[in-house]
């Protein structure tokens, strides 16, 4: 594998993965503490 | 509002049971070789575009009118559209219902590939274009694992929406997961296979500038998310009060790419594992879906040490994940008919029967099937258009509004511009498919499986007897028409 390829993996891993753990772990806001 | 208590049990169910619809047969054999078509990397980019810019509006719009109404595609666009948009509703269900009937088959012959693998019936020297072509041209076979798909997903169904559907996709959706991870790390063990991450991962910034990139990208985002298919709609009607619209839409988008990345990561290094040479894994991906999956797999994997083993488990996750969307396809027939008053025990028996029959001509016909595929794929886009329409004539800030006030994140105007693009893409890439039947048949106006009066003529069929019987169903439905519905959020008036 290229180091080309390997770069794209590791970023479309951190975008795809974390943009769903980031909006997974969204608190709801009406809940306090 | 019609007092409905039905609720999944908690956020984690709900997003289960999402998935379990967004995650299909098509991102296990379609995503993979599309993405490696179509220049890797750059696929991978305009697909998360696409996802953001058109499914994740749609399941917004999606949920916001479930969540609202309590009511199925029928009643939902009823009461958000006006009495006299039922037909909309009726039109996206039956779309759905249309989809549903050939998807039972695929489920059938996963379920029945599952099966040959496991009990050893995929050996090494297996002519298996041969037992595909055998398989197919056996009614008794299609036929009866269509059924077997068929009962199943009614059987979930008619238990219920806490006792059936969350059970059933608290095992399904963590296997598929589960299941993909083994068959990728299996395969990443074999020396071939970093072939398929490079075809994966290349980067291309010259194939983020190819309209095909961009054509089959969004095309891609409205079959794999669900978004668009009234299915969110339905499964909207179980989420609690205090369920969030903004941040589950996001959640559903970015789970479905991640395991079509994941189903993409399993399948290509497979492929380049398993396959004798580099010319016979092109040749592979190449072909067509079923081609790819029940030729050369099914041939590749008995030839190495272990193969049989993961064979069996590759063909029953992709089963499993074919069932999972097939529940949420049922179960969008079967709320269509609660709420024009059947229990629900009858109305999941209805459902099931409708779909035995109605998929009997795709398990007798493969050309029957293909051509369904094509002409209610592309009618999708038709569905996801229509519920574009409903949110402009809610007023794009009202509904806006509206999903704000049960979200967790806050929807900003983003959501605006993305919906009033939607006509461009909808055109775009309506024309372009239609453009694409027409270089498949001998012309535009021959009466051909893939041929664009083909679809055309079901479609308008389709709209036709939609519109007949909007006013009958618009009557039918149990729960009181709301006519102030949307008009009560413009004067700035509660709807609840």
């Amino acid at each position: 594998m290229s180091s080309l390829a390997i770069v794209t993996m590791i970023f479309m891993f951190v975008i795809y993965f974390g943009g769903f753990f980031y909006f997974a772990t969204r608190p709801n806001p009406k809940k306090k503490g | 509002m019609s007092e409905n208590k039905t609720e999944f049990s908690s956020r984690i169910g709900f997003l289960l049971v999402s998935l379990g619809m967004a995650f299909g047969a098509g991102n296990i054999w379609r995503f993979p070789r599309v993405c490696a078509a179509n220049d890797g990397g750059a696929f991978l980019v305009a697909f998360l575009v696409a996802t953001i810019v058109w499914a994740v509006p749609l399941l917004m719009i999606e949920m916001i009118m479930g969540k609202r109404t309590k009511l199925g595609t029928n009643g939902a666009f009823r009461n958000f559209a006006g009495k006299k948009n039922t037909w909309m509703g009726i039109w996206i269900g039956f779309c759905s219902m249309a989809i549903m009937f050939y998807y039972s088959v695929v489920t059938g012959w996963a379920i029945k590939y599952f099966t040959l693998g496991a009990s050893g019936g995929l050996k090494a020297g297996v002519d298996t274009k041969l037992l595909w072509e055998n398989f197919l041209a056996t009614p008794s076979q299609t036929i009866l694992f269509h059924v077997i798909a068929a009962g199943i997903a009614g059987w979930i169904i008619y238990k219920g929406v806490t006792k059936g559907l969350e059970v059933a996709n608290k095992i399904i959706v963590p296997s598929i997961v589960i299941l993909l991870l083994v068959v990728m790390v299996w395969s990443l063990s074999k020396p071939a296979a970093w072939q398929g991450m490079e075809y994966l991962f290349r980067p291309s910034l010259a194939g983020l500038l190819k309209p095909d990139t961009w054509l089959f990208a969004f095309t891609q985002a409205a079959w794999s998310v669900g978004a668009g298919w009234g299915l969110m709609l339905t499964y909207a009607n179980y989420m609690g009060d205090d369920h969030d619209i903004g941040a589950n839409s996001f959640v559903i988008a970015f789970a479905d790419a991640g395991s079509s990345l994941l189903a993409a990561m399993a399948v290509l290094p497979l492929i380049f594992a398993i396959s004798p040479s580099v010319d016979a894994a092109n040749a592979a991906m190449a072909s067509n879906n079923t081609g790819l999956t029940f030729i050369y797999l099914a041939a590749f994997f008995p030839t190495i040490p272990g193969g049989n083993l993961f064979g069996a488990l590759f063909f029953f996750a992709l089963a499993i994940s074919a069932l999972a969307s097939l529940l949420s396809m049922v179960e969008l027939t079967c709320k269509n008919f609660e709420d024009v008053g059947f229990t629900r025990k009858k109305a999941a028996i209805v459902s099931t029967i409708i779909l035995i029959l109605f998929g009997i001509p795709s398990a007798l016909s493969y050309d029957f099937f293909d051509s369904q595929d094509l002409v209610w794929g592309v009618g999708l886009l038709i569905s996801g258009i229509m519920f574009a329409y409903v949110a402009w004539r809610a007023g794009l800030d009202n509904i806006r509004d509206m999903i704000n006030e049960d979200s967790w994140i806050h929807v900003g105007k983003w959501f605006n511009y993305c919906v009033m693009l939607f006509p461009v893409i909808f055109i775009t890439v309506f024309g372009w498919w239609l453009w694409q039947g027409a270089s498949w048949s001998s012309n535009w106006w021959a009466f051909e499986w893939y041929s664009p009066i083909t679809m055309i003529t079901q479609w308008v069929g389709l709209g036709i007897i939609t519109l007949l019987l909007n006013n009958w169903i618009a009557n039918k439905i149990k729960a009181p028409y709301q006519e102030e519905f949307l008009k009560k959020r413009h004067k700035g008036g509660k709807t609840e």
